[in-house]
């Protein structure tokens, strides 16, 4: 079976760091790459050869410079290629706007990012929920 | 791929037509209906001697403008142009250009010409139609139409009346449509709008071979190796004519229509030649190349050139010519076989006719066409010499086998039709096909892929080569026959060597057949030739005439018996078969042939062997063998040797009859030539006489119809008319002139002068005559026997090109003239007066600047001194300067111009008469009488004298009658109107009149008397007491007296007021008015007057008074100052205030005065509302300030209103002027002040709104960034208890826990006051919110600690509100949390929650049931705390007990009460330490905006 292809974007390097270690711990599931930002999530996919090699899952964290979680989501999800994929964006603190936002937009999922680490592995396991056969 | 292009360009078509083409051109313009991209010219075989009248039968047919066309005509769209007689015409830069026609009656070919030229100036954009006509003109000219692109209709020749140019035309293979004249027009738009060019598509390469097949299956042409552009573009041109855009739909029609792919065949193998092509490379080939060939040739030596794709001959005949011409300048004459060959079987026909239309004479020179053609009235046909020098035939250079031994090779302008591969192998068929030193002449524009080492190039410009070494067609041709194709069965192919085998195999085959002389054949049943190998030229010999490659024809006439029954004997017996030793003499030299004969299917092989032959001395051609040497076998063999020669000799007489058949069938071939050419000679004739027929006929119409006119019109005259001839005889006379001369209809053709007249005038003869010789038209009056006055008219009868052939007589019945004439003459001079008429001169400018005499009456001799006749033609000026002085020039002008007549009368200087003279203008002239009136005029003057006197003695006398008569008349008047009034008024009036008699002293009363009082009327007059008892009392006495006054004092006139009884016993006030009559002597002696019922006025009077005592005393009681208006709009009242406010008199307000009080700023909006108050009879106010006694303006309210009576028409307009000059400026300080607060207020709140934003924001933004951080230590901190919990010791544990809960709770209290600040950014809506439902939700988030605690929670039914849902969570939330939070230690909770609607919004407002505001009560019994704090708690951070004992923010109640602020509502709480508490909110129940 092929490992689910997980592409991450967080500008933090503490957050990556973690998401990293939980990743770690799956067996059927690969992080592509980690990029810092939404420009380089596309910069990261337009570089992908064919379809097959795109990421299942793109994980935004919601607060980015250049081009923010939301906006990336946008894009992704107004192009033919990167229509199919899910996309989950978390962000230190989400309300019901950003919710309601991001939803509309084509999100698989939004969340906050927890504070501790079992949350996090929690919230991790909740996002590889949505690729799960 | 339907492309309906717009069409832009301008198409021009060619309409090519001769005998019976009116019908069709007729046709043709029905149908054109959308002609605005076209031109149309029309090219029609005119007679050159008429005129031709198509121009105006074409107009009959079309809307377009048609006209014949002159030079340098620019041609316009949607016009047609029709060839003049007697020119050709061309087009140069869109310009017709005309050319006079060259008058040999040769054919016509003004049409080839035409379209010669529209090709080359139109190309794509030419479109010619070939129509009915006998001939062949215009098959040239399309042929120049196609090869530029250009469209080709030609008539269906069963539609035509003369098919003669139809069939030629489509016989040439250039129509690109074949219909009646009537669908033509449809197929051009068709054509003009899909245009001809389709995009350049790439042909698949697969579609192409398979068309390429089809043309081969159906047409035999292959095309493989032809490039494929050139086809491609001719495929195109196909596709598009068929309206076809797919290939596959064309090979689809391919597939089912044969004839379409022979077409496509032919249209691949165009064929474009002429006489002389490239003049330069002829020159060259004439110069250098053929006087070298020719000079090598003996008498009795052939020169052979071989002309490859001849097409259709031009260039065969081209190159005959130039041999010719060489020859006769060498002394050798060496016999000339030309070979021209083709693919194409149609073009061989028409190079073998030798027939080409006349327009060539332009491709070749005059002295060569002279020579060698003769000219057939529409052809020029080659002459039958050089003919028979060229043998035409078909035959493909690819498949079949070349001519060989050739001295020259033409093969121009093929080879760049086909490929690179296709061309090497033609070129090495055609280098072949030459002898060594033999010359190649291709095509200029040929790619030369020649072979350089057996070729020199001689021009390089021309493509002209010499072969230089010996060549072999060898495998190689072979091999390039077949390859492309599947090896039929049986076929020998040597494809399937390789390379380098082939190479040995080469070799071994040179050696075998250039050794050994042998040579092998494959032929089919007939003996035709299919293949050979080896040098077979050295052996066969090539037949004489007829170019078939028959073998037995080519082998030594010797062998053919022998070979031929060789080969028979083979088929039978299907075996090989060997002949050996076959010998014949071969220059002089005895040769042997050995034969192998292989039949094989389909073709057999034939190998000969040639070997020279040892003299065996016997003379025999059979080799003998040895064991045959007996007498036997020698008798027998010269038995056979015997009949053998006489079969020869028969052979050889058959041969010779046949030569002499085929060359009468030639002659005949030629006679019928002769014939058809005589035939089209005679046709053209035909046609002509056709075309003039045709207009004749027209014009004998015409004629008629004039000739019909003429005799109407003679009929119908009253004008005698006698024609005459040059001889003076009768030609033709009518009716009316029976009269003059006395004609009968047998006189026509005697001579005049036989002819009785009864005309008095006996030199009528003479006038003739003289008419006759002068030119002169002679015009007498004369009088006829009957006494008729006719004018008699003789002139001379001009013929159109003004010949004179006779006179014409005609006579004009003047009869009626002449009696007028007669009467007014007589009236004229029975005229005393002097009468002159005279007639106008005007100089250049048109202005009078004299007058002649024209006529003048016997006394206007008189005055003029001289005699009528003599006077007549005199000038006015010159001759008769009296009657121009004096200014009468100018009159007369002025009456001429004027067309006024004048009467005056005028005295010239010469004498005392004074004349009256009459001027009346006459046509351009004027006519003038003159009367003497000298006495008349004296007379007149002493008239006048006496009637001045007369007149003011008869003044006098009138004036003084007339003040009598006024006199009189007044008093009649007077007394008469009295009298009359009197009477009338007595009886209408309603007054009651009296008549009081002073003398009997009685009184007589008028009817209305009695009406009016109710008395009885008596019989007789009354008394006077009666009536002056009948006065009131009180009144009585001054009547009386009053009247005793009037009499005494003999004034008459008497008015008294004074109440009356009446009847009813009621008193009625009474005007009473008396005249006192008086007699001559002044004494009174009667009186008359009128009783007037004034009761009612009387009433009203008083009735009025008080009204307007009241109002008067209103409006001066009031403090305004109030007008009224009239409903003209002026001023009629004003009231006493308005003295007192302005210090003026009322009257200065009065009529538009009030003006001047108004500011003048106002004045102008208020006199529009005033008009406009009349106008619409509507109120208005206004603000206006006046000016009050002390000068100063003051604000004052000015309001209107109208009074209208009941029918709405207006009665006067009331207006009030009310001070509000304080009030107002008040109001304006006021005013000011609130805008100044408002204003302060405006800033104050934006000021706040931007901090309050900024504060928002900052809250906003700050939560999230501290967020971040303490996230991160919540989330650092768990790890490290999670994973290093052991590594550490207590105190490190303990810091670490605190560390944990520190953030824990300022996560806490970020995320309230990131709500707290939300709050007034929220933008969610009011929406009927269930709070109970809210709170039961709410609960379900304490399910826990309510678990833990034992909590009761009691809740009432709750009411449905207009509220914000998710804030009334929150503040049931918050609510609830405090209420449990803050429980008692060791008590069960217990919180009631109730709720009800109340009437006002305050926190002890009694129910009611539909009461606009809610009480929702939240009740604990919790620790409370002390009531000072009721306020306070609701404050930010506002904490009440430590954290370590109740955690919490200090923010929650806060945002409760800033939700409840939010929704309008009031929140407090009440209690008493270790009581509980009660929260108590007022929301409103639905949502105030």
């Amino acid at each position: 079976m092929m490992k689910k292809k997980i592409l991450l974007a967080d500008d933090d390097a503490d957050d990556r760091n973690i998401f990293e270690q939980i990743l770690l711990e799956k067996t059927d599931v690969e992080l592509l790459a980690t990029v810092e930002n939404g420009l380089e999530v596309i910069d990261y996919l337009k570089v992908v050869p064919d379809r097959q090699h795109l990421p299942d899952l793109i994980i935004l964290d919601h607060n980015m410079p250049r081009m923010n979680g939301k906006q990336t989501l946008g894009y992704l999800k107004s192009n033919e290629r990167y229509l199919h994929i899910p996309v989950v964006i978390y962000s230190t603190y989400s309300d019901n706007k950003l919710v309601d936002e991001c939803t509309s937009l084509g999100a698989s999922m939004v969340a906050s990012k927890p504070a501790g680490y079992k949350e996090y592995r929690e919230m991790i396991n909740l996002f590889l929920k949505i690729i799960a056969v | 791929m339907a492309k309906t292009a717009t069409v832009k360009d301008h198409y021009i078509v060619a309409i090519g037509a001769s005998a019976g083409g009116l019908e069709a051109i007729h046709d043709f313009f029905d149908h054109m209906t959308d002609s605005s991209h076209l031109s149309f010219v029309i090219i029609q075989h005119l007679s050159s001697d008429y005129k031709s009248l198509l121009v105006e039968l074409v107009s009959r047919h079309t809307h377009m403008q048609v006209s014949e066309a002159e030079n340098e005509t620019t041609i316009r769209k949607n016009c047609i142009y029709v060839i003049p007689n007697n020119k050709f015409i061309s087009i140069r830069r869109n310009k017709l250009v005309l050319e006079d026609k060259n008058t040999s009656p040769g054919p016509n070919n003004a049409v080839d010409t035409f379209l010669y030229s529209l090709a080359m100036e139109k190309k794509d954009k030419a479109i010619a139609v070939i129509l009915s006509g006998t001939g062949t003109d215009g098959t040239r000219g399309i042929d120049d139409i196609r090869e530029n692109g250009g469209m080709v209709i030609v008539q269906d020749p069963q539609t035509a009346q003369f098919d003669g140019m139809p069939n030629s035309a489509i016989n040439s293979g250039n129509a690109d449509f074949v219909l009646p004249p009537g669908a033509m027009p449809d197929e051009i738009n068709h054509y003009i709008r899909q245009p001809f060019y389709l995009p350049f598509r790439k042909f698949d390469e697969a579609r192409l071979q398979e068309i390429f097949d089809l043309i081969h299956r159906e047409a035999g042409h292959d095309f493989y190796y032809y490039k494929s552009p050139t086809l491609i573009r001719r495929l195109t041109r196909r596709l598009s004519l068929h309206h076809i855009n797919q290939v596959d739909d064309y090979i689809t029609l391919l597939k089912k229509d044969p004839e379409e792919c022979r077409l496509l065949g032919k249209d691949f193998l165009i064929g474009v030649t002429r006489f002389f092509r490239d003049q330069a490379a002829f020159d060259y080939l004439r110069d250098h190349v053929l006087p070298g060939l020719l000079q090598e040739k003996e008498n009795n030596d052939t020169l052979k050139i071989w002309i490859c794709a001849c097409s259709t001959g031009e260039e065969a005949y081209s190159i005959a010519i130039l041999v010719d011409e060489l020859l006769e300048q060498q002394p050798n004459r060496p016999e000339v076989k030309i070979f021209a060959t083709d693919l194409e079987q149609a073009s061989i026909d028409i190079a073998s006719h030798g027939l080409y239309p006349l327009s060539v004479e332009k491709d070749i020179p005059p002295a060569l066409l002279e020579k060698y053609f003769t000219c057939q009235e529409k052809h020029y046909c080659i002459i039958p010499r050089i003919r028979k020098q060229i043998v035409f035939a078909v035959h493909d250079v690819v498949k079949n086998p070349p001519f060989i031994n050739n001295d020259l090779v033409s093969c121009r302008n093929m080879l760049i039709y086909m490929n690179p591969v296709l061309q090497q192998k033609v070129i090495s068929v055609l280098l072949f096909s030459l002898r060594k030193n033999g010359c190649l002449f291709l095509g200029p524009s040929e790619t030369s892929t020649v072979d350089k080492d057996s070729l020199a190039e001689l021009h390089a410009k021309w493509k002209i080569y010499k072969k230089i070494k010996d060549t072999r067609l060898g495998s190689q041709y072979l091999a390039g026959m077949t390859e492309h194709r599947q090896p039929e069965s049986g076929k020998v192919s040597w494809t399937e060597a390789g390379k380098k085998p082939r190479q040995l195999w080469d070799a071994f085959k040179e050696v075998l057949t250039d050794e050994l002389n042998i040579a092998a054949f494959y032929i089919d049943p007939q003996f035709e030739i299919r293949e050979t190998i080896g040098n077979y030229e050295k052996i066969l010999a090539l037949p004489k005439k007829l170019l078939r490659l028959n073998l037995l024809r080519m082998v030594p006439a010797d062998l053919y018996f022998v070979l031929s029954s060789g080969i028979k004997k083979a088929w039978q017996e299907d075996k090989k078969t060997t002949l050996n030793n076959l010998r014949y003499k071969k220059d002089g030299q005895l040769v042997s042939w050995q034969v192998v004969i292989q039949p094989m299917q389909p073709y057999t092989l034939i190998v000969i062997t040639e070997t020279m032959a040892a003299e065996t001395g016997t003379g025999g051609h059979l080799p003998l063998p040895p064991e045959q040497h007996n007498a036997y076998t020698l008798q027998l063999e010269a038995e056979l040797m015997e009949t053998r020669s006489a079969l020869q000799q028969a052979f050889g007489d058959q041969e010779a009859i046949n030569e002499e058949l085929q060359s009468t069938n030639e002659e005949l071939l030629s006679g019928n030539e002769e014939l058809q050419s005589s035939n089209e000679e005679l046709q053209s004739l035909n046609e002509e006489l056709h075309t003039l027929n045709t207009e004749h006929q027209l014009k004998i119409k015409e004629l008629v119809e004039l000739n019909n006119d003429l005799n109407n019109y003679f009929r119908s005259t009253d004008i005698a008319q006698v024609f005459l001839d040059r001889n003076l005889s009768i030609r033709k006379f009518n009716t009316a002139s029976v009269r003059v001369i006395n004609l009968i209809e047998a006189d026509i053709g005697r001579p005049i002068a036989h002819i009785s007249n009864n005309i008095r005038h006996e030199n009528f003869l003479d006038d003739i005559e003289q008419v006759l010789q002068k030119d002169d038209m002679v015009e007498k009056e004369v009088e006829l026997n009957n006494g008729l006055h006719v004018l008699m008219r003789i002139m001379p009868y001009l013929t159109r090109d003004n010949q004179k052939t006779g006179v014409i007589i005609s006579f004009i019945d003047i009869t009626a003239l002449t009696h007028l004439n007669n009467i007014i003459r007589s009236v004229l001079n029975s005229n005393p007066s002097a009468i002159l008429a005279f007639g106008s001169v005007r100089d250049g400018q048109g202005d009078i600047i004299d007058f002649t005499l024209q006529m003048a009456n016997h006394a206007a001799a008189v005055f003029l001194d001289k005699s009528a006749a003599e006077s007549v033609g005199l000038s006015l000026k010159k001759n008769i300067p009296l009657l121009a002085h004096g200014g009468l020039f100018e009159q007369y002008a002025a009456v001429v111009q004027s067309g006024q007549s004048l009467q005056t009368d005028v005295h010239f200087d010469s004498g005392s008469s004074w004349y009256g003279m009459g001027v009346v203008r006459m046509q351009d002239g004027f006519v003038s009488t003159f009367t003497d009136i000298t006495e008349k005029k004296l007379t007149e003057e002493k008239i006048k004298n006496n009637y001045t006197e007369l007149v003011s003695v008869k003044d006098t006398l009138k004036k003084a009658n007339e003040q009598l008569e006024n006199k009189v008349q007044e008093r009649t008047r007077a007394l008469a109107a009295s009298e009359e009034r009197f009477r009338l008024v007595a009886r209408a009036t309603n007054d009651a009149l009296w008549d009081w008699d002073f003398i009997n002293n009685t009184v007589w009363w008028g009817e209305a008397f009695y009406k009016m009082f109710g008395y009885e009327k008596p019989a007789q007059r009354t008394e006077r007491s009666f009536w002056l008892e009948k006065i009131h009392p009180d009144d009585r006495e001054a009547v009386n007296e009053s009247l005793d006054e009037v009499i005494n004092s003999r004034k008459n006139q008497w008015t008294r007021e004074y109440r009356f009884l009446k009847q009813s016993g009621q008193y009625a006030h009474i005007l009473d008015r008396g005249y006192v009559l008086h007699d001559e002597s002044g004494t009174p002696y009667r009186m008359l007057g009128s009783m007037f019922d004034i009761t009612t006025m009387k009433n009203a009077e008083q009735r009025v008074a008080s009204n307007i005592a009241q109002r008067k005393f209103l409006a001066e009681s009031m403090p305004l100052i109030v007008w009224t208006v009239d409903p003209r709009g002026q001023v009629d009242f004003a009231n006493k205030q308005f003295e007192t406010y302005t210090g003026r008199h009322y009257r200065e307000a009065l009529g538009n005065n009030w003006q001047a009080f108004i500011h003048r700023e106002d004045l102008s909006t208020l006199r529009e509302r005033w008009a406009s108050a009349l106008e619409d009879k509507k109120d208005f106010a206004l603000e206006v300030r006046v000016c009050n006694a002390a000068g100063e303006y003051q604000w004052n309210l000015f309001r209107a209103k109208v009074r209208k009576d009941k029918d709405g028409r207006l009665l006067n307009l009331v207006i009030t002027i009310t001070d509000i000059h304080h009030q107002k400026v008040m109001n304006e300080v006021l005013e000011n002040r609130v805008a100044e607060r408002t204003k302060e207020l405006e800033n104050i709140n934006n000021a706040l709104e931007i901090s309050n934003n900024d504060l928002q924001q900052f809250a906003s933004v700050a939560s999230h960034d501290l967020q971040e951080p303490l996230r991160k230590i919540q989330l650092f901190s768990g790890i490290i208890r999670d994973r290093f919990i052991n590594e550490l010791s207590e105190t490190p544990r303990q810091y670490l826990e605190k560390i944990m809960m520190s953030s824990a709770r300022m996560k806490v209290l970020i995320t309230d006051i990131l709500s707290f600040s939300r709050l007034s950014a929220s933008d969610s809506s009011f929406e009927p919110t269930n709070l109970k439902q809210i709170i039961d939700e709410t609960l379900d988030d304490f399910e826990i600690v309510i678990k833990e605690k034992s909590a009761a929670i009691v809740i009432d039914d709750l009411p449905v509100i207009d509220a914000i849902p998710g804030q009334m969570r929150q503040i049931f939330q918050n609510l609830l949390s405090n209420a449990l939070k803050f429980s008692q230690p060791g008590t069960r909770p217990r919180i009631v929650i109730r709720g009800c609607r109340i009437a006002h919004k305050s926190f002890d407002a009694p129910e009611q049931a539909e009461g606009a505001w809610c009480r929702i009560t939240v009740q604990d019994n919790g620790i409370g705390f002390d009531e000072q704090f009721s306020v306070t708690i609701f404050n930010l951070f506002q904490r009440l007990h430590s954290k370590d004992k109740y955690e919490g923010s200090g923010i929650g109640l806060a945002i409760t009460k800033k939700i409840i602020d939010k929704h309008s509502g009031l929140i407090t709480a009440r209690s008493e330490e270790g009581r509980g508490a009660t929260f108590i909110i007022v929301l409103p129940a639905r949502h105030l905006s």
